[in-house]
């Protein structure tokens, strides 16, 4: 019995030998995985740094609260100067220090963010800066 | 013949397999994205909240408003719209965010204010800023 052409075409082997279709898919799978991955260690690095950000300004606004109360009692008694540091985070504190002159007005020198005692050790994530 | 037909059988469930595992993958890496997604639309929603709150609070210290913004809740309250962006809008108008700051009674010489970002009933962010009247800064 003699066979068409197109019978025998048919019979043929596919070009796309058996294994070769896992190794696509593998390496699909595995970049997938990858990028996903990635991906999501983007996206919570993201959300871990706005976390610590907003921390950081409630703490920072709860000191301030606290600098302005004591601000609100130096102002109303008699002492000449008040220096202080009022603790935001382990790292840093807010130094306050006000002055009353012989006008009974206050000025302040200092309300602003300085680093706690100790902060800058070295294995700290701390520039070692240089302070004349 | 017979190797032929079991070549085929052979390729068709190799075939079969590898949709069934890329589709398993292909499921948990959708899932992965979009928790991804969540994730940074939540960190864009408290960086915007911390950001306009921190504005609100400056302005509210310095006493100087901006204008066209700001409208009135009730006697203590104030509050204003900000649009996905972070950028506040006229007053009157709709937005993804809101803002309210409301003016606590003076204590001891202190007036604090309770400033709070809202998506709408849920809080992004909430700070209490103090002032001590004229000599601050």
């Amino acid at each position: 019995m003699k066979q068409t052409p197109q019978k025998q075409e048919n019979k043929l082997p596919s070009p796309v030998g058996v294994g070769v279709i896992t190794i696509i898919t593998v390496l699909l799978v595995l970049s997938l995985t990858i990028f996903s991955a990635l991906t999501l260690s983007s996206a919570r690095a993201d959300y871990t740094l706005s976390q610590t950000n907003a921390d950081t300004v409630a703490a920072y606004y709860q000191a301030d609260c606290e600098a302005v109360k004591r601000y609100a009692e130096f102002a109303a008694g008699t002492e000449s100067e008040l220096d202080e540091l009022i603790p935001i985070s382990e790292t840093q504190s807010l130094h306050l220090h006000l002055i009353r002159d012989g006008f009974n007005q206050i000025w302040y020198y200092a309300w602003d963010v300085t680093p706690n005692e100790g902060a800058g050790q070295p294995g700290d994530l701390f520039l070692p800066v240089w302070e004349g | 013949m017979k190797t032929g037909m079991k070549r085929g059988n052979l390729f068709l469930l190799e075939l079969i397999c590898n949709l069934f595992i890329f589709v398993l993958c292909a499921g948990v890496c959708v899932g992965l994205l979009l928790h991804a997604k969540s994730l940074s639309k939540q960190s864009t929603e408290l960086t915007d909240a911390v950001y306009a709150a921190q504005s609100a609070a400056a302005e509210w210290q310095s006493g100087t408003f901006r204008e066209g913004i700001w409208y009135s809740v009730d006697g203590e309250t104030q509050a204003f719209a900000l649009d996905q962006a972070g950028q506040p809008l006229p007053a009157g108008q709709e937005g993804y965010y809101t803002l309210t700051l409301k003016e606590l009674p003076e204590e001891n010489g202190v007036t604090y204010a309770e400033i709070s970002v809202l998506q709408g009933d849920r809080e992004i962010f909430a700070i209490t800023a103090g002032s001590a009247g004229e000599v601050y800064r």
